[in-house]
């Protein structure tokens, strides 16, 4: 996938993008980026807005720095990364600021604090940097849905549970006079819903993933079988 | 005299010359420090250009992306005070209460005063770092409505004490009844003054308000009203 003259096929642009998603999950799977998973998700359009900015981070960088992949000296080239991931992120910053206040007074500290989120450098020093452009911008496309996803997710059970709204908008009236439960919006019930999703998506994963590995293998075992009866058939063929 | 550069060295019988291996090792050094220097050329090159680069960028963005706060503040006072403004009082000369400062302070045609303070998290003030910050209408006196401009407490829980039933509380209240100590925040007060309520589970947001309006009427009171 690396080399120069090869030429990029359909799996090689599709599997990183699907991979960031499901295998390579940062949130539930690499359990990267952890502090603003635990601190925006109160409410689902906190997580929408943190991850739609990483995403635009990371796929920036990752295409920044697979295309710079052979001028950056090896030395500096954490520096370097820094550099490229902060000029993206400053930029987030400066254009949520200017055009979506409340989500910028929401996300406080957190929206600039991306610079040092590990998803971005962890994805930059391991792939980008080894790959080539389409392929690294399909990786930050994957990864940055896939953590959109995850704390999306989160911010929806939190806030549902936490504050009786989905969205911003109360779910009844009736019901959350009384229900919400203020300990789901609180650093506790953070942990305890992130531990929870990461069992459930882990959990489904795997079995997804078992089973399609026996279809698998059911089906080449198939494709064996019916070649042996083939090969067979030929042979008495010859035979007479 | 012995020329260090062609000094030859008998041994055995043999006559060898020693300057080759010499001459090469100065020129493997000076390749060596050739390539460091290259090296390091590069490095400095390299991370210059990236840092121009980035910062042109961001210089582009931020021409595109720049806010006037007090155009914004003047904005919101048009949609939600629309008799107009008269007159903005310079708040340099404000000193701020406690933490909590007036960021703009205009007269409106009708003669209100139109205060937009913020109160900057500290101990018991505030739940998150971006502070809270309000806009207050005093007219002949009296509170005539206390409206949040920006905040970032969490949904659910902290900005209970910023929605509008809440502040609702201060419409109507004469300013001579807020309390407003010099040296400590205190949330309460005696029966005499104005005790706001307080939101149950955002005890600190709740804070954040009424530290907000003794600041905007504070401010107001320095005026000489």
């Amino acid at each position: 996938m690396s080399g120069k003259t090869e030429k990029l096929t359909f799996k090689d642009i599709t599997s990183p993008l699907t991979n960031g998603i499901i295998n390579n999950n940062a949130t539930f799977r690499l359990v990267l980026g952890t502090c603003p998973t635990l601190a925006i998700t109160t409410s689902a359009s906190n997580g929408i807005g943190m991850g739609l900015s990483v995403l635009f981070v990371l796929v920036c960088a990752n295409a920044i720095v697979s295309l710079l992949r052979n001028v950056i000296p090896r030395k500096v080239r954490i520096p370097a990364y820094i550099l490229i991931i902060a000029t993206f992120s400053t930029i987030v910053e400066m254009v949520v600021r200017a055009f979506l206040p409340d989500l910028y007074d929401k996300l406080g500290l957190f929206l600039p604090l991306i610079v040092v989120n590990c998803i971005l450098l962890a994805r930059v020093e391991s792939f980008a940097s080894l790959n080539r452009v389409i392929p690294s911008i399909m990786d930050g496309i994957g990864i940055g849905l896939g953590f959109t996803f995850s704390i999306t997710l989160m911010g929806i059970f939190r806030e549902f549970l936490g504050a009786g709204s989905f969205f911003g908008i109360p779910i009844n009236p009736i019901i959350t006079a009384e229900l919400p439960m203020t300990f789901f919006i609180l650093p506790a019930g953070g942990f305890m819903v992130y531990g929870l999703l990461m069992v459930v998506f882990n959990s489904v994963v795997d079995k997804i993933q078992k089973f399609l590995d026996n279809r698998r293998q059911v089906n080449s075992g198939a494709k064996s079988i019916k070649g042996r009866i083939s090969l067979a058939e030929t042979e008495t063929q010859g035979g007479k | 005299m012995v020329n260090l550069l062609t000094e030859e060295k008998e041994t055995s019988g043999e006559t060898t010359n020693v300057s080759e291996p010499r001459k090469q090792n100065r020129s493997l050094k000076r390749d060596g420090q050739g390539k460091k220097m290259n090296e390091s050329l590069k490095m400095i090159i390299v991370l210059g250009l990236l840092a121009l680069i980035a910062s042109a960028m961001l210089a582009v963005v931020n021409y595109y992306t720049k806010i006037d706060e007090n155009q914004q503040i003047k904005d919101e006072i048009d949609a939600v005070y629309p008799s107009g403004i008269r007159d903005e009082v310079d708040v340099s000369s404000i000193s701020d209460y406690m933490g909590a400062e007036i960021k703009a302070y205009f007269i409106a045609e009708d003669g209100a005063n139109i205060i937009v303070a913020k109160a900057n998290k500290a101990d018991k003030v505030c739940y998150n770092a971006a502070g809270i910050t309000i806009i207050v209408i005093i007219k002949e006196g009296k509170i005539d409505r206390v409206l949040s401009f920006s905040h970032s407490e969490t949904p659910g829980l902290g900005e209970k004490a910023l929605r509008e039933d809440y502040l609702d509380q201060y419409n109507g209240i004469n300013t001579d009844l807020i309390f407003i100590p010099e040296g400590e925040f205190i949330s309460s007060s005696e029966d005499s003054y104005f005790n706001p309520s307080l939101v149950s589970g955002a005890t600190y947001s709740s804070n954040g308000v009424s530290l907000a309006v003794k600041a905007a009427v504070r401010a107001y009171r320095s005026r000489g009203n």
